[in-house]
């Protein structure tokens, strides 16, 4: 990036001192200039599942790490496909999503509340709903983050049971699962369990799974790339996303 | 040199043999497995919004199973599908919109009695529940979104109590209202509704109006449920009547439809659309249930889970204040 920017700089003053017309002088530097950006400009790339929508979350970043090629996923499956075609140098997503993506290494981890893991908790409507209740015979809603196969295994892991499981793409999504009776409970982290309640007014019961915590959210640099400047960008964006701090 | 030459035919016969057994073995395992691939027949209208629905079920579906991808003509017929139900013998069918629908229906009820009936998903219809009585083997999404929904998200976007909100509509979706009172009132919410009886000359105006102003004076709703009524919301009634009583009572409106919530028009406050791509991968999960029991449907017509908000701040400001931080959790904002 460095390099580029010098570039541009040698090519304008060059262009500065031999031709006296602007225009001619803006026709060939900012393409060039354009060009840079294009080329050399790393790319980050964010699938996180939380309410915040994509389109908040990539002015938040756009905002925050100028000179990075930001994109925003709403969708695992969306992320997936561009990871496998783009091969970015970055990419920020919950902890457990990067287990399955071995190009990648975890550099930073977010922070809530003064610690990078989180617990997840089992949410029923008018009756508690108890962790060993759960079998193939009850549905249970998930926000798929992981796709069916591997959703499967971290829910098995997660409750030491197979419950037959509904997924979402969205954290909203979960709501109208117990709304319109779809599922006998749904599981979630902590932090959008808060969303739901504060959204709805239906008796909500919480049954918390604290035996086991997964990291919140990751920032993971493809494998040979020195990502010190992205780790560096990344660390000053906060608040965001429920996180308050990156660490190492 | 005899003893070397009987070594090598040995050698070659068991060669052979073991190629022999890897062949057969490939090839059974290639048979196994091209008989197990299951397919899916999707008849849909071309389009935008059905291409979506499309990528959600390939995304969930591509690699479990072959999808066959049929665009229908206007003047599809029950033996055009009779054509491709041979053609493809699907093991399972998604059918999107009426057009395909009816058809379908009607290919089914032709069938003798003893045929197997392959499963049916369909979308994107009129009222899916209903449309798809007497069809048997049969399960769907159905394509408006519960007022439930709408009314939750509004309450949460604007923070108010939303305690009462009001419906104007016509005969046909009493059957819809009902089920919905029910979602509401589990949120706190109370439908008020008042039913615009049809008219032989077809003119709603007044009893849109009458109708209108009683949700807003005496029934004192806090927002009004727009249904996507061609009969009731036209472009004539938006601009003459609608517009008119909207900006006397300012009651925020919550319409179906995007091109509603143009600021232009500035008719909507706030609109909340399906997302069709989660539409696509809620239907495959059904496939996946429908898979997992043996190809026979046990499921009833499910509610569509995710959606797609935008929300008119030219107009929603009027008379309410939303907090910037309730604005990220929306799909699209326009001023």
């Amino acid at each position: 990036m460095i390099i580029g920017m010098l570039l541009c700089t040698g090519t304008y003053t060059m262009f500065k001192n031999v031709q006296k017309n602007d225009s001619f002088r803006y026709l060939v530097f900012v393409p060039f200039f354009l060009l840079h950006s294009v080329v050399l400009s790393q790319k980050l790339y964010i699938y996180y599942p939380v309410p915040m929508k994509p389109r908040a979350i990539q002015e938040q970043f756009s905002a925050s790490c100028p000179g990075f090629e930001i994109k925003v996923f709403g969708r695992n499956n969306d992320f997936i496909t561009i990871i496998k075609q783009d091969s970015p140098e970055a990419i920020i997503t919950k902890t457990e999503l990067i287990r399955y993506l071995p190009d990648y290494t975890v550099k930073l981890n977010g922070m809530r509340q003064g610690v990078t893991e989180e617990s997840y908790v089992l949410m029923s409507v008018n009756n508690p709903l108890k962790i060993s209740a759960l079998g193939p015979e009850k549905v249970i809603g998930v926000l798929d983050f992981l796709g069916r196969t591997k959703m499967f295994s971290f829910i098995k892991e997660l409750t030491n049971t197979e419950p037959k499981i509904k997924r979402v793409a969205k954290v909203e999504d979960l709501l109208p699962l117990l709304s319109f009776d779809m599922a006998k409970g749904v599981i979630l982290t902590e932090y959008n369990s808060t969303y739901i309640q504060e959204k709805s007014k239906l008796t909500f019961f919480i049954t918390p799974i604290e035996e086991k915590k997964y990291g919140i959210i990751s920032l993971a640099i493809k494998n040979g790339i020195d990502g010190s400047q992205i780790e560096e960008t990344v660390k000053k964006v906060v608040p965001i996303m429920g996180i308050d701090k990156w660490q190492k | 040199m005899a003893k070397i030459i009987v070594i090598r035919s040995e050698s070659i016969v068991r060669f052979c043999l073991s190629s022999f057994r890897n062949v057969v073995c490939i090839g059974i395992l290639f048979l196994s497995a091209y008989g197990a691939e299951n397919t899916l027949l999707v008849f849909r209208n071309a389009g935008i919004n059905y291409e979506q629905v499309l990528k959600g079920l390939n995304e969930e579906l591509a690699k479990k199973m072959k999808i066959n991808d049929i665009i229908v003509p206007k003047n599809f017929s029950k033996k055009d599908v009779e054509k491709y139900m041979a053609k493809y013998k699907p093991d399972v069918v998604v059918l999107m919109d009426n057009n395909s629908i009816t058809p379908y229906k009607e290919y089914q009820a032709d069938l003798p009695d003893d045929t197997y009936l392959v499963p049916t998903i369909s979308l994107m219809g009129v009222l899916i529940n209903k449309t798809i009585r007497g069809l048997k083997n049969a399960t769907g999404i159905n394509y408006e979104i519960p007022i439930v929904t709408s009314a939750v998200n509004l309450r949460y976007i604007l923070n108010i109590p939303l305690k009462k909100i009001g419906v104007i509509h016509r005969e046909y979706l009493a059957e819809f209202l009902e089920k919905n009172r029910v979602y509401c009132a589990n949120e706190g919410i109370e439908i008020k509704d008042i039913l615009i009886r049809t008219q032989p000359d077809k003119d709603y105006r007044k009893g849109i109006r009458k109708a209108f102003k009683k949700l807003a004076k005496v029934e004192e709703v806090e927002a009004i449920w727009v249904p996507n009524d061609n009969s009731i919301i036209n472009s004539d009634y938006i601009v003459n009547l609608w517009l008119p009583l909207i900006n006397r009572y300012g009651l925020p409106i919550i319409v179906g439809v995007k091109e509603l919530v143009d600021p232009k028009i500035n008719f909507g406050s706030y609109a909340v659309l399906p997302d069709h791509v989660s539409m696509g991968s809620q239907a495959a999960e059904l496939i996946f249930d429908i898979m997992d029991n043996d190809w026979q449907v046990d499921t009833e017509v499910e509610q569509p889970l995710s959606v797609y908000q935008i929300i008119n701040l030219k107009q929603i400001r009027l008379k309410n204040k939303i907090p910037p931080e309730k604005l990220r959790n929306i799909e699209k904002v326009v001023k």
